[in-house]
């Protein structure tokens, strides 16, 4: 079953030497750290169900069926219809799609900005770090939801626009953290031999500084995702998520979910255990390799 | 420790700068179609056509955007004046500051609860680390952020009121007039916002207790013979709470964030309804503003946690 | 592994619980029906019997709005619509039958006798945007003021569901003289085609709080408010659109006599200026707006309303006390000084699940537009409830207009076959459960305008089918204009603007096309942005709208700078045309102009107009004297309460 998740971490930009490190953390993980291998379980899940959602699903999501309006459960529709008689499996398994894409993509972004940025404040140093950091300490104080919410309104909603809001928004926040990590590695002696024998920056920052501050990157990766997928669903209450019919998670709980709350309640049950799986899965999952990789806290964990 | 504090605060001020740069450059970015949008929403509110070139001149944005910024930014800080509401044409400062003081409330009480929560179970999972108590700590704060907070307060609307009768207060009460009223108007929001936020502090807890009960001072009260309790309490807590007390802090932007949505639900007329309000109206003067203003909020709260913590914390120098 | 188990176990239990939640909570909301809820077939018949009961006048049309519950009539217990009748009556109900008081109205019913006292609490979804004075706020900010300042003519109450029951009084638009009384007004007159004037009533007091400190309001008071209103340069940049629309109708006003107003129009308007004028402008004091600059602050709202504002807290609550010194006399009990209640408090609830809790709990006493799901819901475990039964005659959307300027719409018969291809039936009993009204345009069929609407079978052949489902009738038609299906089996792709709010209707309808072979893709937009590019027609070929069904409101939207029409009809003009030159003066004239135009209006289907679907407004049992009314007059939105009244004991007897 987990087998796939080496590929997942080491598809992220390491180098062949760090090759061993990650089949490291993953059997750490598997032997020892049992939430967070339920957690990529989860994950795994997840994208199989998102990437197979046109197999496994028996229905179109957005296939209309006034008779059967807000059906219970039955075996024609396992998991009941909404409240325009379309089959909720499907527009589960669909969201799952939505989900992966508005998780991964805004994780991808985040990553990138707070790397991005992290990294060259932090190894560049100086006046261009003095200046980078008080703009990240300006948009830091901005609250998060309501950021996001005027960017929204810039921009009008979208699946687009929310991956980029939320993954820049947030990995402006997190470039912090790397920027910490890259100036606790630019102190160390191979990194001062590697300047002393004339690399390039650019070979500095890809070969010598990026590897040693993938463990943070990785880390600030799988707790984007899960933020990512709730933020949408904050959005969606607050009508700027992923625009109807698309079934997202967060629409489904928040528009018809909360209407028919009481006259059908599964129609907010399943997006709701799904989506609190899903994010409890990922957070998890982002506290076990926080636990495996960060060596200040290794140990301290489970 | 005196100069420290001199240049901490004297940091504040390019970010503020920052944060007003930010926040125009964003309002005037605003592409072509909603200048047009605003152009049909004058049509739709006064039934007389609007050139767009005209919306362009009404917000300003005839003008170089460094006069622009040049213009603004000497309003705030001459006058404290962050503009007019863009239809309403009431300044947008004291609407403002008239709701703020109920989001504050509600964060507050949000901090409390996540305290009240995360606290003792990020103890518990630290002494009882590894076994099932554990586990559940931590799968039940973990499992409270997962689950959007939107639909626990749908379900605390909506089912006590067809099982029991009871829903939640909708008349707003002002904390000076009746406090218990007030109180509990706001304790259900603050508590499912305190619950999302317990994870986090939950885990630090956990985490500082882990690192705090290996130390050799803690090693040495308990071969002294103190009781289990009296080391926790007196020595391991007390040790491990400065950097909790810290994150808590830090959370601040997030809590203010959360209130958009609480506030909605449960009534209540703080600022995060006036952001939505602005927001669904498209009142882009009142937008900055708020973010103005509430960045300044954060910004000096930060201030305030770095300070304490830089008094609290004996081992921390600060040169 | 033990931790496995044990976490397998954990997800079971947490599984277990959330099943057992779920099945009390479908148990609690559908008593009776074990799975599958259907509550349309149920709850769709409830509506005639409720009205017998109701024992008011005969509304003979089917669709006709029909108040059904009985205030005036407390013996008879509370007309179910549920199907759940039997469960659950308050016992507490035969407590507060022991003996009211009975006395009959002016109008000949026996009612209970109002008693004074106590408050009205009613719910809005949305705060006002800037209160409250009337030459700077918006539609809206005038709700706010509704029951403070008054206008010249008012509906007349005596002619409601708890008088003669001519009017629903249930929707804002276009009031008829006949159905109108004088408010600050006592009597009007039409001079000549360029010239009314009204005698001012007597003995009316401003509010007994600076700076006017309860003085009796004079015939120049009316003056100067008529004159600020058409004055343009106090109208700030975001002028009140009442009246920026009408100032080219306006010529004078002057005092002619000691309590005599003379009103003249630019030639030939005198009707819309009338209109405009007694039924839609609210007085203010003077002296007020002299000395404070505007009344935009709350705290200098001065009128001469039965309540008077105490307290706005923005976003959340208006709070109003009984005006102790109003002039007013209940209509149908005339010895009775108004108002009931003592205090008026409007709250905010923006987020519909927790205004439905407070409903249900009885922190609110009334609210309106409940939708038929909402309805079915709160009669689940409250069929204590009281309502009365309307559809919006202001429709925000579900009208689905075709650009005609360009292709393909600028074909009729495509327009046409776009209307065959939707099963209205289909979408009035399945979608809406029955709960909507299929044709209810151009005008709506409340009581008011019965006269002005003819049912849909007196039309042509050709417009009923419009309403019809006829997809083989739409695919010839689509064939004969040459829009055939191409080798995907589609005819043409267009696009359909609409907002996230309604799109679950859109996706219904969306999908109707695709069986005739027209995809229609959905522009879904947030409600703001939706609504301001509909008004500036930024819209490629379809757009998702709606318009008031009341009379004389409707054909601007027509004219050829409204905000929807594309065509510029030549008869759509002239029936336009007519109709302003004729109303109020001359009612009749434009009622035949209209209703000679209809056929053709709708025979070109320029708009696909959905089923109606039908709301509720449901109050408190212990709120009397009031049959559902919302808008007694022609603009004066929550004027009502001022005629209620509380029934003190029966809410604390039902342990409210």
């Amino acid at each position: 079953m987990a087998e796939a998740t080496p590929d997942r971490l080491g598809g992220i930009g390491a180098g062949r030497a760090h090759r061993t490190l990650y089949a490291e953390v993953v059997v750490r993980i598997l032997k020892e750290k049992h939430l967070a291998t339920f957690g990529a379980a989860v994950v795994l899940v997840l994208i199989l169900t998102s990437i197979f959602a046109d197999f496994i699903a028996q229905y179109e999501p957005n296939q209309i069926s006034l008779k059967d309006r807000l059906a219970f459960p039955t075996w024609d529709h396992l998991l009941g219809t909404d409240q325009l008689g379309r089959d909720l499996l499907s527009r589960i398994v669909y969201g799952a799609r939505i989900s992966v894409i508005v998780g991964l993509s805004a994780a991808a972004v985040d990553t990138v900005v707070a790397a991005a940025i992290g990294i060259i404040s932090g190894y560049v140093g100086g006046k261009l770090d003095l200046s980078v950091q008080r703009f990240v300490d300006a948009w830091m104080s901005f609250p998060g939801l309501v950021i996001i919410l005027t960017i929204m309104a810039v921009l009008g909603p979208g699946m687009i626009q929310i991956i980029a809001v939320i993954g820049v928004s947030a990995g402006i926040r997190s470039s912090r953290v790397v920027r910490g990590a890259t100036i606790s590695v630019k102190e160390n002696v191979y990194i001062l031999a590697a300047h002393a024998i004339g690399c390039s920056t650019y070979r500095m920052l890809t070969y010598h500084i990026l590897p040693n501050v993938m463990a943070p990157i990785i880390i600030i990766f799988t707790i984007a995702v899960g933020g990512a997928i709730l933020s949408e669903a904050s959005l969606s209450f607050l009508g700027f998520g992923v625009p109807p019919p698309a079934p997202s998670w967060g629409s489904m709980l928040s528009r018809e979910g909360r209407t028919y709350m009481l006259q059908a309640p599964w129609l907010s049950l399943w997006p709701g255990i799904a989506l609190s799986i899903v994010v409890y899965g990922v957070n998890v999952l982002g506290d076990g390799l926080r636990d495996v990789l960060d060596p200040r806290l290794r140990g301290t964990g489970e | 420790m005196g100069i420290y504090l001199i240049r901490r605060i004297l940091l504040i001020v390019p970010t503020l700068l920052i944060v007003t740069v930010i926040m125009f450059l964003l309002v005037r970015i605003i592409p072509g179609s909603a200048v047009e949008i605003m152009a049909a929403e004058h049509l739709t509110e006064t039934g007389e056509p609007l050139d767009p070139e005209d919306v362009r001149t009404m917000l300003g944005l005839d003008k170089p955007v460094h006069t622009q910024y040049g213009i603004w930014i000497w309003g705030v800080l001459t006058r404290g004046d962050l503009g007019v509401g863009l239809w309403s044409q009431n300044p947008v400062l004291p609407q403002i500051v008239k709701r703020f003081p109920i989001s504050v409330e509600l964060g507050i009480l949000a901090v409390v609860m996540s305290i009240v929560i995360g606290l003792p179970i990020g103890v518990w999972s630290a002494i009882r680390q590894d076994t099932a108590g554990d586990y559940v700590g931590r799968t039940f704060a973990i499992g409270m952020l997962a689950l959007p907070n939107f639909w626990l307060a749908t379900l605390i609307v909506v089912f006590p009121a067809v099982w029991w009768g009871w829903s939640p207060p909708v008349e707003y009460i002002p904390l000076s007039e009746d406090w218990w009223g007030n109180l509990r108007q706001f304790i259900i929001p603050a508590f499912l916002m305190g619950t999302g936020m317990s994870a986090t502090t939950m885990r630090m807890t956990r985490t500082m207790m882990l690192e705090v009960l290996r130390q050799d001072y803690i090693r040495t009260a308990w071969s002294k013979g103190l009781s289990g309790a009296m080391v926790i309490n007196r020595h391991a807590l007390k040790n491990a709470l400065i950097p909790v007390v810290t994150v808590v802090g830090m959370q601040m932007p997030v809590l203010i964030g959360g209130t958009v949505i609480m506030e909605q639900i449960f009534v209540l007329p703080g600022v995060g309804r006036l952001v939505i309000e602005a927001v669904q109206g498209r009142d882009y003067t009142m937008i900055s503003g708020i973010n103005v203003f509430l960045a300044a909020f954060v910004l000096i709260v930060n201030l305030i946690v770095d300070i304490s913590y830089a008094f609290l914390d004996p081992r921390i120098r600060y040169s | 592994m033990k931790i496995r188990n044990l976490m397998k176990t954990l997800s079971l239990i947490v599984l277990a619980l959330a099943l057992a939640a779920a099945i009390a909570a479908c148990s609690g909301a559908e008593p009776g029906t074990a799975d599958a809820p259907q509550p349309p077939a149920q709850a769709a018949p409830a509506v005639a019997p409720a009205q017998t009961t109701a024992g008011q006048a005969a509304q003979p049309e089917d669709p006709a709005p029909a108040a059904k519950a009985a205030p005036a009539d407390p013996a008879a217990p509370a007309p179910t619509a549920a199907p759940v009748a039997e469960t659950a009556p308050a016992p507490e109900r035969e407590v507060a039958m022991e003996g009211p008081m009975i006395v009959t109205n002016t109008a000949g019913k026996d009612v209970e006798a109002p008693q004074y006292g106590g408050s009205f609490i009613g719910g809005w979804p949305t705060d006002v945007a800037r209160c409250c004075d009337e030459a700077h706020t918006s539609w809206s900010g005038l709700y706010a003021v509704e029951n403070t300042n008054e206008e010249l003519l008012s509906g007349n109450w005596a002619k409601g569901s708890q008088g003669t029951g001519d009017a629903a009084f249930l929707i804002r638009g276009t009031l008829f003289l006949e159905l109108s009384t004088g408010e600050l007004a006592e009597s009007w007159e039409f001079v000549d085609e360029n010239t009314a004037t009204f005698t001012i009533r007597q003995g009316v007091k401003f509010h007994n709080k600076a700076p006017t400190n309860g003085r009796e309001m004079t015939a120049e008071d009316i003056v100067y408010n008529i004159r600020r209103m058409f004055s343009t340069d106090i109208l700030d940049p975001n002028p009140s659109r009442t009246y920026s629309l009408y100032n080219n109708l306006y010529d004078s006003v002057e005092v002619i006599d000691d309590n005599v107003v003379e009103l003249r129009s630019a030639p030939g308007n005198i009707g819309s200026l009338f209109q405009n004028v007694s039924q839609k402008l609210r007085h203010y004091a003077p002296d007020a707006i002299e000395h404070y600059g505007d009344l935009r602050d709350w705290r200098h709202l001065v009128g001469t309303g039965p309540f008077i504002l105490e307290e706005y807290v923005e976003g959340a609550s208006f709070t109003y006390g009984g005006n102790p010194d109003y002039w007013g006399m209940d209509p149908l009990l005339p010895e009775n000084s108004l108002p009931y209640v003592d205090t008026l408090q409007w709250l905010i609830i923006p987020d519909r699940s927790t205004m439905i809790a407070s409903m249900r709990t009885g922190k609110i006493d009334w609210l309106e537009a409940v939708g038929w799901e909402e309805r079915a819901s709160l009669n689940s475990d409250r069929i204590d409830l009281n309502e009365s039964e309307y559809f919006q005659g202001g429709r925000p959307n579900g009208m689905v207009f075709m650009r005609s300027d360009g292709p393909p719409f600028d074909d009729v018969r495509i327009r046409q076959a776009m209307a065959l291809a939707i099963d209205q039936p289909a979408i009035r009993d399945d979608f809406y459960g029955g709960n909507a009204v299929l044709f209810s345009s151009p005008v709506a069929p409340y009581a008011e305008f019965l006269p002005w609407f003819t049912p849909l079978d007196e039309y042509p052949q050709v417009v009923q089918e419009l309403y019809q489902h006829h997809p083989d009738k739409a695919e010839a038609l689509l064939d004969e204009a040459g829009m055939k299906r191409g080798s995907d089996g589609m005819r043409f792709t267009a696009q359909l603007l609409t907002y996230d709010g309604n799109v679950d209707l859109m996706s219904i309808l969306q999908a109707m096309w695709m069986e005739i072979g027209v995809n229609v893709e959905l522009d879904v937009k947030e409600y703001g942005v939706w609504r301001s590019l509909r008004g500036a027609r930024e819209y490629t070929s379809m757009v998702d709208y709606g318009f008031s069904t009341v009379a004389p409101y409707l054909l601007p939207q027509f004219r050829p700078h409204g905000p929807v029409s594309h065509q510029g009809d030549p008869k759509v003009t002239e029936a336009y045309d007519t109709c302003a030159a004729n109303l109020i003066t001359n009612d009749p004239v434009c009622q035949a102009a209209l209703n000679k135009l209809y056929p053709h209006l709708l025979e070109q289907s320029w708009y696909i107009e959905t089923p109606s679907p039908k709301l509720w407004a449901m109050w408190q049992p212990w709120i009397k004297g009031y049959g559902g009314e919302t808008t007694v007059g022609t603009d004066e939105t929550y004027n009502f309460p001022k005629y209620v009244w509380n029934d003190q004991q029966l809410k604390a007897d039902e342990g409210y």
